[in-house]
């Protein structure tokens, strides 16, 4: 049976699971933590490290090593968010060809899908270790609030890691799939998720025959667990100013310091009530001067500095309730997603507001993988026939066209359960008037400009006649799989075109391909990289083996002629696998450590005992 | 005649049992029933057979190509105020745009979707195009909320397109999405309390009574959606629902195809040349049909049905009257006294009827034939529903028979766990069925279960060690 894993790319930590005998679990990496941090970093070699080992060498080569890299992806660089990341993270940040955004690591510039690429490899390569086989497919999650082109750039990502994502789903529907599998039950659940980088809020339904139904979801991709540790960092740069008149910010070491030391102190203040942080030589002053941080920090004072980003959050909650139609008294279950909700002050809020407190028992940071690997099992047909489920989606954002003055018609509203389809006449605007330009747009503010452009099609040779004479009727489409058609039709002519819209990742085709190759390739290397360490390793081992030997077989045999030929001729094999190992030479090695055995059952074989 | 009935009898618990593959006796009892166009619903009354299984053998003889669908006439419906005001409750949903595949039999070989879901998907967007929101989520003009939302979940797992991902599913897959799209708008208004109304009073008094009517009449619409229900079955059910509906009913038409030869178009009824060798199955059908067709007259009314029932049970002939009775329950669910009729007659032949099938499952039991021992002991569970022993044993036969039927081996098995929730055996027998099913962490876990309110139980502990050990 072919497997499928489910994956939570976080902004900060990544989690994959699978369904294994009809039951949904995590898979622990190397380490034998469940969660795996989004970073990666490139080394001095040129080398690629993910995960914990990037996380470790972070402080030392800050400009080199990405986290956060979900922020930027399938964005603008030109985009308010791209500028706002751009002043907060020590790596460089430039523009792409196509207006999109590059990292420039180690004078080499990458796009945000392939740094994702490189974590979502690690993650298939953790559980192809634990399945013991290669793995094909996925089910990624995003936030609830990704747009369009978010969402085709996280499958770019999964196309370059040698990834078919086969759906993408959102994470708090995730996490509800995986609070409500097998449990037979009939719930109004709300899923309230604060990760480190993004909030959504979902409102779902969920039935007893197994039919999980999304009923509104709305969210902010630029809130999350990284602005309370902003707060931090910038109360103690603050300070530090005020009593040194020195701005930390502009030492990219010192920066990357100060955020693992505000990430600490947030955890910390989760079950403590105040806590300790100390940054000796946070910034040296010339010579042997240094200065150091420290500074004591309280819950009460966390809480106070960091009220406005909940009280975003719950006014966010009220409004997604509103749009479902729902009372609070009419949501059964509260569950609590992301380590951010880990805050007491969180769950006091959220709790407040709705009313009941959180359901227990769901793990925030494996529930969304949980339920993506559920999600999978349930598409391939791979669930138990008691608990097979059905997921019925919504579009998060409206989409719609622009028209006369640069505003957008919707068509589709937000909270539209897909696959859907809707129409709507147009006429023309100016007199004679022959074409008509369609600019298909994904958002919820009012002006076309504001909103994220997903394509654009001309319905050319209309009548001509005075405006409005002429009516055009533009139907959207969205089916099961998310996939936006749009047709248009001249009512006049009975002449329709249509276009598939493909939103766009950043990456075109080709560079998608080349990446996708280049990636494969380094795949590739790395294995060979690695058999080479092993086969290296092996022959050492041996050799060592073997000239530990030495001195017994002298002393034993000395004045044996077929003793001494024998030696000679292992001295000459092991001369061999040195200058292969040196050489770097893995064909050589492999094919030395095959001697080298024989070798040394000849030595072996020489003091009378086998191998 | 009584011998052809029994044999009719033990085809369709054979049939149940999956052991059917080839066309048998009842299947060309329905063949030559089958003239022009006929409502399934009839022939299933003039067989004497409840709808689902009369569904069940048209479903083999349509996959055999002896039979198809019959398209719905489109001008069967009333295309009154229903149908206009439910599109323009919003006028931006698009209308129903032509598929490019227009009939099912085209490009078949690249569709993997079975014959019924194929009718059903059919049946149900053909209907799609005069229904009122109501009819399209199956539900009486007096249905409240409960049951909108689990009618439309209910039929949500029926029509996603995702519960069918990655099968090539040609111009369903549109159909699907199509349906699937009336039925969560038909959802929305239905579900809010404001647009409901509006949309009711848009319908106006005079089709509310109709549908009311005639929504009355339906054989389905469960009140509470079944847990754990196949989906087959609920296609099944379905399907018949349709076909009995009055005026909104599809038809099966005889003879399009043969049954060597799909694709050439037969010329005559169900009697033809195709059938070759079934021809003595036909007549033996023939011989029985007419004894059938002695007693039950085509296209009988219900009430008709009941007099016939009454009479058998004055003559107490009470299997016969029970047969009658579900007939009724399949037309009319609503009959006066129809369930505690059914339980009175179900009662009376359970009773009747349990000593001689426990005689006969214990001389296949003694003589090895557990196959033929389950099917009878299912027989008597669905005679003693309440009977722990019973159903336990049909469990482990399940479980012990070449090959083993693990499915119905867990349902029996969990049935029996109901009725004595507390018995260690039943448990433990539920752990083995799992662990034969290679769900082993659903074993462990009730076992674990077990453990926890038994801990000194010794075979408890000795399967865990079995199961442990067992594990590579």
């Amino acid at each position: 049976m072919e497997k499928i894993i489910g994956i939570d790319l976080g902004t900060f930590n990544s989690c994959v699971a699978i369904v294994d005998a009809g039951s949904p679990q995590v898979i622990a990496n190397r380490g034998g933590y469940k969660t795996t941090p989004s970073m990666v970093a490139i080394t001095e070699s040129g080398k690629r490290i993910v995960g914990h080992m990037a996380k470790r060498q972070a402080v030392t080569n800050a400009e080199n090593t990405v986290y956060a890299a979900k922020r930027l992806i399938g964005r603008k660089y030109d985009s308010a968010q791209v500028r706002a990341t751009r002043a907060t993270v020590p790596y460089s940040i430039v523009e792409g060809p196509n207006g999109d955004v590059r990292l420039s690591l180690r004078e080499t510039l990458y796009s945000i899908p392939e740094v994702s690429a490189m974590l979502l490899q690690e993650l298939k390569l953790v559980a192809e270790e634990y399945l013991g086989h290669e793995v094909k497919k996925a089910v990624v999650t995003v936030p609830a609030y990704f747009n369009d082109n978010q969402r085709q750039a996280t499958k770019d990502a999964g196309t370059i890691a040698g990834l078919e994502i086969i759906r993408i789903i959102n994470e708090p529907t995730a996490a509800a799939l995986s609070y409500g599998f097998g449990k037979n039950i009939d719930r109004t659940v709300a899923v309230y998720d604060l990760g480190g980088g993004t909030f959504d809020v979902s409102i779902l339904e969920i039935s007893s025959n197994g039919v999980f139904r999304v009923v509104s979801t709305a969210g902010d991709s630029f809130l999350g667990g990284e602005d309370f540790d902003q707060s931090i960092i910038d109360w103690l740069v603050e300070g530090f100013r005020d009593e040194h008149d020195i701005d930390l910010r502009r030492d990219r070491m010192a920066l990357q310091r100060l955020k693992d030391a505000a990430e600490k102190a947030k955890t910390e203040l989760s079950t403590l009530e105040e806590t300790e942080i100390n940054l000796p030589f946070i910034i040296s002053m010339g010579g042997n001067e240094a200065l150091h941080l420290q500074r004591s920090l309280t819950r009460a004072e966390l809480e106070e500095m960091t009220y406005d980003l909940i009280d975003r959050t719950i006014a966010i909650c009220e409004h997604t309730l509103d749009e479902a139609g729902f009372d609070k008294s009419e949501i059964d279950d509260l569950i609590l997603v992301g380590g951010m909700t880990r805050m007491p002050a969180v769950q006091r809020a959220v709790t407040d507001w709705l009313g009941k407190p959180p359901c227990k028992g769901v793990h925030p940071d494996e529930v969304v993988a949980l339920g993506a690997a559920i999600q999978g099992a349930a598409l391939l047909g791979q669930l138990d026939q008691d608990e097979e489920m059905v997921l019925l989606d919504v579009t998060p954002h409206t989409l719609g066209i622009m028209v006369k003055g640069g505003y957008i018609e919707g068509l589709i509203p937000l909270n539209t359960a897909v696959p859907t389809s809707r129409a709507k006449r147009f006429t023309t605007v100016r007199d004679g008037q022959t074409t008509v330009r369609i600019l298909v747009f994904q958002g919820d503010e009012p002006e076309a400009k504001d909103n994220e452009l997903l394509g654009e099609f001309e319905l050319t040779g209309l009548r001509s006649a005075p405006a409005g004479e002429v009516e055009v009727e533009v139907t959207f489409e969205i089916n099961a799989d998310g996939i936006v058609s749009v047709y248009a039709k001249d009512l006049d002519t009975g002449k329709a075109q249509s276009i598939t819209v493909t939103a766009s990742s950043g990456l075109s085709a080709e560079e998608l391909k080349r990446m996708t190759r280049a990636a494969e390739d380094y795949a590739v290397a790395q294995k060979l990289d690695e058999e080479a360490k092993q086969a290296k390793q092996r022959a050492e081992e041996t050799i060592a083996s073997i000239e530990r030997l030495y001195p017994e077989v002298e002393s034993l045999l000395a004045g044996s002629d077929f003793a001494k030929e024998a030696l000679e001729r292992a001295s000459e094999i092991i001369g061999e696998a040195r200058s292969a190992i040196d050489r770097g030479d893995l064909a050589k090695m492999k094919e030395t450590i095959d001697a080298l055995d024989r070798a040394r059952r000849m030595v072996l074989g020489l003091l009378g005992r086998s191998a | 005649m009584e011998e052809l009935i029994a044999d009719l009898d033990a085809n369709s618990m054979l049939k149940r049992a999956g052991e059917v593959s080839d066309l048998d006796l009842t299947h060309a009892a329905l063949l030559s029933l089958v003239e022009g166009e006929v409502e399934l619903g009839s022939i299933a009354l003039q067989m004497g057979l409840p709808v689902d299984e009369a569904i069940e053998i048209a479903a083999t003889l349509i996959q055999k190509g002896a039979l198809v669908l019959a398209s719905p006439p489109s001008d069967s419906r009333d295309t009154g105020a229903g149908s206009s005001s439910g599109k323009s409750d919003d006028e931006r949903r698009v209308p129903l745009r032509e598929s490019k595949e227009t009939t099912a039999d085209e490009g078949e070989e690249e569709i993997e979707l079975d014959p019924l879901r194929r009718a059903l998907v059919d049946s149900t967007y053909e209907a799609l195009k005069s229904a009122s929101l109501y009819e399209i989520l199956e539900l009486s003009p007096d249905a409240d909320a409960r049951e909108i939302r689990d009618a439309y979940f209910r039929l949500s797992k029926l029509f996603h397109p995702d519960t069918l991902y990655g099968k090539r599913l040609g111009a369903y897959r549109e159909k699907m999405e199509t349906i699937f799209r009336e039925m969560t708008a038909a959802y929305e208004v239905l579900s809010r309390r404001k647009r409901r109304a509006e949309y009711d009073e848009r319908l106006g008094e005079e089709r509310l009574a109709a549908l009311r009517k005639r929504m009355l009449g339906s054989i389905d619409a469960p009140s509470a959606p079944q847990k754990k229900r196949q989906l087959d079955v609920e296609a099944r059910r379905r399907l018949a629902a349709r076909r009995l509906r009055g005026g909104l009913s599809t038809g099966v038409r005889a003879g399009a195809r043969s049954v060597d030869g799909p694709s050439r178009p037969r010329s005559g009824g169900a009697q033809g040349d195709g059938l070759g060798k079934l021809g003595d199955a036909r007549d033996a059908a023939q011989a029985l049909l007419r004894s059938i067709d002695s007693r039950n007259p085509r296209n009988t009314p219900v009430d008709a049905i009941a007099r016939r029932a009454a009479r058998a049970e004055e003559e107490e002939r009470y299997e016969e009257a029970l047969n009658h009775w579900l007939a009724i329950e399949r037309l009319e669910p609503d009959w006066p006294g129809l369930e505690e009729k059914l339980d009175e007659l179900r009662a009376i032949v359970t009773r009747a009827s349990l000593a001689e099938y426990r005689t006969l499952a214990a001389a296949h039991l003694r003589a090895g034939r557990l196959r033929e021992a389950a099917l009878v002991y299912q027989r008597i569970c669905t005679g003693a529903p309440d009977d722990v022993e019973a159903h336990l044993t049909t469990a482990s036969i399940f479980r012990r028979m070449e090959p083993p039927d693990l499915r119905s081996a867990r349902d029996y098995a969990q049935r029996a766990q109901q009725l004595d929730p507390g018995r260690v055996s039943i448990r433990i027998l539920l752990v083995r069925i799992y662990a034969d099913a290679g769900m082993k962490h659903n074993a462990i876990r009730y076992l674990d279960e077990l453990l926890r309110d038994h801990p000194e139980d010794l075979d408890a502990q000795a399967l865990r060690r079995e199961l442990i050990g067992a594990k590579p």
